[in-house]
């Protein structure tokens, strides 16, 4: 656990260390902030679910961007030589540098509290729902963070892992809206569609903490890091 | 300390290594020689946990490389090709991260970070963010990385390139002072610094290890035998001819006329033919002037071009 801290606090300060973190955190703010405000006052209700609905689509872009460098640096720099040769097993430099990206997308996402407290200052909104949502929104970040750092350990060229992260999420997206493409049973098609990421964030919006969504993103965070883990050995093979 | 049997790697359809087997006692320093992408990276990587072999063992400090790899990593500090660290990181900070990983902990950590910086003489630079660093400094800070646990063995990779003269010394200078402690492997393909520091030499090519001895009986093998100096006042074509007629002469390296009438050469001779002394004797016999006459042993440069010709080109690189 000692190690995994150590990675944590690496990987964190990596964020900040450059202008990364400030320029992605900006933008994220103005893009939510502006999505959020330029229907809000036509709508005239004091409510949160428009915030959270934009979400999955800043995601797509967002999350790719905080991600591509996590691998594809240290493999381009070198600097993977000298943590593989560190007696720390690989499933620990995978976690250390998961739980600083989801750290540093929970600051991302607090930032976006004062919205929330404009709209309390305006109108009522349902507490419980306001913490769903930010619950959600976590689960579904830590998911798409799993795919990002998994393309990341894949290649040593950041914009391929960004563009590979990107068509990985959209397609668990939007997977549930395009299966008439597909000449699928309808077991299968629910099989399928049940992937989606976006339908199973929706429910958070609406309020609904459901078990099995919340096992079904700890479940794609879990996968995704073990494909990282097993690239990561896959390299002292090959 | 170290053991290898049969380490074999490829990388595609290049063979990185061949079937290598070596053996290296505690405390003993040893050099891997090799032309560019001989595989001496590739063996580096291997006993450093990086890289698993295709087949064969290495076992270090009695740990094999594929079944504990962990506790081989304990073992042993390395220094990677290049020296890759983290530029924006603090250099006293990057220390105590790679004490940590090492599993140093609290006080131990911050001491055990502060003696390998003491060692590696980094107190001037210890807040300095790494990327703003000359490349002698990055070394050094590679190495103290490699030296933050007090690992019983130590693999440098090429720890002296894209050094300066003055560089290359200080880090010889400090190997030199490590190797009464640890056991020592490191890569060059400069053969001076080889000389300097080494007790052994495993010259590797094509990811074969070619030959093995001590610098002195590595010499002794050449196949030039001996070198013989000279400098003689005589009239140049005639001269040529004559020591090319001598018994034991091989070839005549390079001859050429001073401006002051003297003529400067070396050629390469059969140890036992005693060509200093016909050389003498001819001097004397046609009223040549002699102002110097010296044999030396060939050097280990020599060596190195002979068992590695006819190579080089197209072997396997090492690395990705």
């Amino acid at each position: 656990m000692r190690k995994i801290a150590l990675l944590i606090a690496k990987e964190f300060n990596g964020y900040f260390n450059s202008t990364i973190a400030y320029v992605f955190m900006v933008l994220f703010l103005a893009a939510t902030s502006w999505l959020f405000f330029a229907t809000f006052f036509l709508a005239g209700r004091a409510d949160l679910q428009p915030l959270f609905a934009v979400l999955p689509w800043l995601f797509l872009f967002f999350i790719p961007a905080a991600s591509m460098r996590l691998w594809a640096e240290e493999r381009k720099s070198g600097t993977l030589e000298l943590l593989l040769s560190y007696p720390v097993p690989a499933w620990q430099l995978a976690a250390g540098k998961f739980a600083a990206s989801l750290l540093f997308l929970f600051l991302t996402l607090a930032l976006t509290v004062p919205i929330v407290v404009t709209v309390a200052f305006l109108g009522n909104p349902d507490p419980g729902r306001v913490a769903a949502g930010y619950l959600g929104a976590l689960l579904l970040g830590s998911a798409c963070l799993a795919v990002g750092l998994f393309w990341s350990s894949v290649t040593v060229n950041q914009i391929v892992a960004f563009i590979l992260t990107v068509v990985t999420i959209f397609i668990l997206l939007v997977v549930d809206q395009f299966l008439f493409l597909f000449n699928l049973g309808p077991r299968a098609a629910a099989l399928v569609g049940s992937v989606s990421f976006a339908a199973r964030q929706e429910g958070f919006n609406r309020g609904v903490v459901d078990s099995r969504d919340l096992v079904f993103f700890a479940t794609m965070t879990v996968l995704f890091l073990a494909f990282n883990v097993i690239s990561l050995q896959f390299r002292k093979w090959k | 300390m170290i053991e290898t049997r049969g380490l074999t790697k490829t990388f595609g359809s290049t063979v990185a290594l061949d079937r290598v087997s070596f053996r290296v006692g505690r405390g003993e320093v040893v050099g891997f020689l090799g032309p560019n992408a001989a595989g001496k990276t590739t063996a580096m990587r291997i006993l450093a946990g990086c890289l698993y072999p295709d087949r064969g063992t290495a076992v270090l400090s009695g740990f094999d490389v594929l079944a504990e790899p962990r506790e081989v990593q304990r073992r042993v500090g390395y220094l990677p090709e290049n020296a890759p660290l983290y530029d924006t990181m603090e250099v006293g900070g990057f220390l105590e991260f790679s004490a940590g990983l090492r599993g140093l902990r609290g006080a131990a950590r911050r001491r055990a970070a502060g003696r390998a910086g003491e060692v590696c003489a980094l107190e001037e630079v210890q807040g300095r963010a790494i990327g703003t660093l000359s490349r002698g400094y990055r070394q050094r800070v590679a190495l103290a990385q490699a030296l933050v646990h007090s690992p019983e063995i130590l693999i440098l990779d090429e720890p002296t390139t894209g050094l300066d003269p003055h560089q290359i010394v200080e880090v010889r200078e400090l190997i030199g002072r490590l190797k009464s402690e640890r056991t020592v492997i490191f890569s060059t393909h400069i053969l001076s610094e080889v000389e300097a520091v080494c007790g052994r030499v495993l010259i590797i090519n094509r990811g074969r290890i070619v030959a093995e001895g001590s610098p002195s009986e590595l010499r002794s093998r050449a196949r030039g035998g001996m070198l013989i100096a000279f400098r003689l006042r005589a009239p140049e074509a005639q001269t040529r001819e004559r020591l090319e007629r001598l018994t034991g002469v091989r070839r005549l390296i390079d001859l050429r006329a001073d401006p002051d009438g003297y003529l400067t050469g070396r050629l390469e001779a059969d140890p036992a033919a005693g060509v200093s002394e016909q050389i003498y004797r001819l001097a004397a016999e046609a009223g040549w002037g002699l102002s110097e006459l010296r044999s030396e042993p060939a050097r280990l440069e020599e060596v190195f071009i002979n068992l590695t010709r006819d190579s080089g080109r197209g072997a396997a690189k090492s690395s990705e």
